[in-house]
């Protein structure tokens, strides 16, 4: 019955009793693009933080490579970026011990998707990215909701600039706007990704307060991870 | 919107129930049975939130079935209704976990009835704030309103099985001449000294050539 | 050291180095934050005085228009692939229509993380039922599942709205089952923002004994129309048939084609 484990508080207005406001959430800000190629996937993010109209740092990193094949990108609310990360690289360690081997990236997939749903009631405020090769060598991109609904995509943009990148993303990478088929549409290389990337970033920085400062940008390939870095506009 | 209808005679009980099931502004069922056969000679008829009707319904009716298991007879009639009652009223009224959370959501109206060999008839009303009365005639939801006057015009204490179902015929045609709401069919069933029966169900086409005055 | 270097752990045990704010974690912490992989009911506590979720501006992705009826060749199930939160569209190229087992299948509308996971949880839990019995999951038996969980987070928020479809033995059945616990089995069921649209195509042309390609065609339509009436609705349109020996994905194309097909034009020309 305490499944749920609330304890028995009354939900009406009790004298003498004052109710906190207990706002636990913020948006720190950022933004993330992906692109998966045939076998390479290219992340970046930009490295800004800030709080309102505060900037609390112009160089943390919101890349997290989990393994040399898999990156997870969040924004969000930092706090809660932290303490899910935090978890993954834990249960990610609890695994190479168990099992002696490296999560693919498929399985991170899943587990992120897992992890964020038991929050389902008091969500992780974050967007999420997750970017790596699978199990056949490809490249893919997952992109989540706050509450753990994961989806395999090519190409994906979040964050605060996310609905203003993803457009974008459709027309360079997608070719929505060509009325190509699937087939058709040329395959994206990993130059092209890197610029279309860094294109949309400086893009964002110019319309997104929260977006700036510069870039990381991770190729993964079968390799490992590469990492550059491009400077944005400060302001 | 749902409307349930019950009558008490002097060997028998007899209740009518409409079919519609509704979620918002749609109609995703029109042959659902509300009226539950919770052992040989008891009927639960439930309305309210769909989900905890079904939900309450059922847990009642089980656990009449466990008393049955365990003890060997059947819960007495007005046992049974103490029982629906006193759970209700508790659900209403906790605040433990996750019951808690939905209390407020238990809106169920119900009518209990049953035949007992010894007690004799026996309807029980129970309202959404877990009110319990012992009644001869009974409705619920909108198209109750409609028939109260009915039930006091044409009922009397030595009713008979034609009348109440005839009863039952007056009020359906009056709740589908005058409620906003599409009710069309009605399921009747009646419980009495041999048990439970369904009846023929009442709807628009089988009223057609009723006359109602009669 | 040697047994390791033998078992060959070395590499493992070196290469992890980690925080060390969450090396402080507790195991009994660590199971509470992660209480879902052990057992997937249990999902974390709302927290006391649970928090005003509205101003962190959570969306949500959701999912929209599934339809679902019995005719005399089987069951139709037929849903778009559009996901929105808010008024962007995630993504257009979901998939709402998903197996739990060889003998059910099931849609999705309403919170996409809700029903992914569950239906996830519902999966496990028929395979479980088919290695225990020796005998399939019945449709009946998903949708009482999917309501216990229902029940079990009464108030919640949780958002759901499933057609589970399947045969047994007895022939064919299809369940509604949604977040608020309701469990109705029948005919024909429309579920989402777009269900409204889609019955009113569906309901006056809809008859038991349809042959298999007028039941598709049928399908369709009324799918085609949510498309075009709802704006939440879109994407591509998939139509599953499920028969008494085993389901398959009958069509699966792009709204706008369906639009240029079922138009007032095309009709007239025809």
């Amino acid at each position: 019955m305490s499944n749920l484990g609330i304890e028995q508080f009354p939900d009406y207005q009790v004298p003498g009793v004052s109710h906190a406001d207990f706002s636990p959430y913020e948006s720190n800000g950022g933004s993330i693009v992906a692109i998966a190629g045939e076998d390479f996937v290219v992340i970046a993010a930009d490295t800004r933080l800030s709080s309102g109209y505060n900037i609390h740092t112009r160089k943390q990193s919101k890349l997290f490579p989990l393994s040399n094949q898999t990156v997870l990108a969040s924004t969000g609310c930092w706090c809660d970026t932290l303490s899910l990360t935090g978890l993954m690289k834990l249960r990610m360690q609890n695994y190479e011990h168990t099992h002696l081997k490296t999560m693919t990236t498929d399985a991170v997939a899943q587990m992120l998707s897992i992890i964020m749903y038991n929050r389902r009631f008091f969500p992780y405020y974050v967007s999420n990215i997750l970017a790596g090769i699978d199990k056949d060598g490809k490249g893919v991109v997952f992109s989540y909701d706050p509450i753990g609904h994961c989806e395999r995509a090519t190409y994906r943009a979040g964050g605060t600039a996310g609905a203003l990148l993803q457009p974008v993303l459709d027309n360079q990478i997608g070719y929505k706007n060509m009325n190509l088929h699937g087939e058709d549409a040329p395959e994206v290389t990993k130059e092209r990704a890197v610029a279309v990337a860094s294109d949309t970033f400086i893009s964002a920085a110019e319309r997104d307060i929260y977006t700036g400062d510069s870039v990381l940008i991770n190729i993964i390939t079968k390799d490992g991870i590469e990492t550059q870095e491009l400077q944005l506009r400060q302001d | 919107m749902e409307t349930l209808l019950g009558i008490k005679g002097p060997d028998f009980v007899m209740l009518a129930a409409d079919t519609t099931h509704a979620r918002s502004i749609i109609v995703m069922k029109e042959d659902q049975n509300k009226i539950h056969k919770a052992s040989d000679n008891l009927l639960i008829s439930t309305t309210g939130e769909s989900g905890d009707t079904e939900q309450f319904t059922e847990f009642i009716s089980k656990n009449i079935a466990l008393y049955k298991m365990r003890n060997g007879y059947d819960l007495s009639p007005r046992a049974a209704a103490h029982f629906t009652r006193k759970n209700l009223a508790d659900y209403l009224r906790s605040r433990t976990p996750y019951q808690g959370l939905h209390v407020c959501r238990w809106v169920c109206f119900r009518i209990h009835q049953r035949y007992d060999e010894t007690d004799g008839a026996e309807l029980a009303f129970i309202d959404y704030l877990a009110n319990a009365k012992s009644l001869n005639h009974a409705g619920h939801g909108y198209g109750a309103m409609f028939c109260s006057s009915i039930y006091d015009r044409y009922w009397h204490p030595n009713i008979t099985q034609d009348e109440a179902y005839d009863i039952f015929k007056k009020c359906i045609v009056e709740i589908q001449k005058r409620l906003v709401v599409n009710l069309k069919n009605f399921n009747v069933s009646v419980v009495d000294k041999n048990g439970v029966r369904n009846l023929e169900p009442i709807s628009a086409q089988s009223l057609t050539d009723y006359n109602a005055s009669s | 050291m040697s047994l390791e270097e033998l078992c060959g752990l070395k590499a493992f045990l070196k290469t992890t180095n980690w925080s060390n704010s969450m090396r402080q974690i507790s195991e009994h912490d660590f199971q509470e934050i992660t209480s879902n992989f052990n057992n997937p009911y249990r999902l974390m506590a709302p927290v006391p005085g649970t928090p005003d979720l509205t101003n962190a501006s959570l969306k949500i992705d959701h999912g929209t228009t599934a339809l679902g009826f019995v005719y005399q060749g089987g069951i139709v199930l037929c849903a778009d692939s559009r996901s929105s939160s808010g008024i962007n569209v995630t993504t257009q190229t979901m998939d709402k229509i998903v197996p739990v087992s060889s003998q059910i299948v099931g849609t999705l509308a309403g919170g996409s993380a809700d029903c992914t996971y569950w239906y996830r949880v519902l999966a496990r839990e028929s395979r479980l039922h088919e290695l225990r019995y020796k005998r399939p999951m019945s449709v009946d038996a998903a949708a009482k599942m999917i309501c216990h969980v229902s029940e079990m987070h009464r108030g919640t928020g949780l958002n759901m709205g499933m057609l589970l479809a399947g045969y047994s033995p007895k022939g064919p059945s299809l369940v509604y089952v949604d977040s608020d616990g309701v469990n109705i089995s029948g005919k024909r069921f429309s579920v989402g923002s777009g269900a409204s649209n889609a019955l009113g195509i569906l309901d006056p042309m809809y008859r038991f004994d349809l042959t298999d390609e007028e039941a598709f065609d049928l399908a369709l339509q009324s799918l085609c129309q949510a498309t075009l009436c709802d704006a939440s609705t879109g994407g591509m349109v998939v139509l599953h048939h499920v028969g008494p020996a085993a389901h398959r994905i009958v069509r699966k194309v792009d709204c706008m084609e369906l639009h240029k097909k079922y138009s007032l034009d095309a009709r007239n020309f025809s």
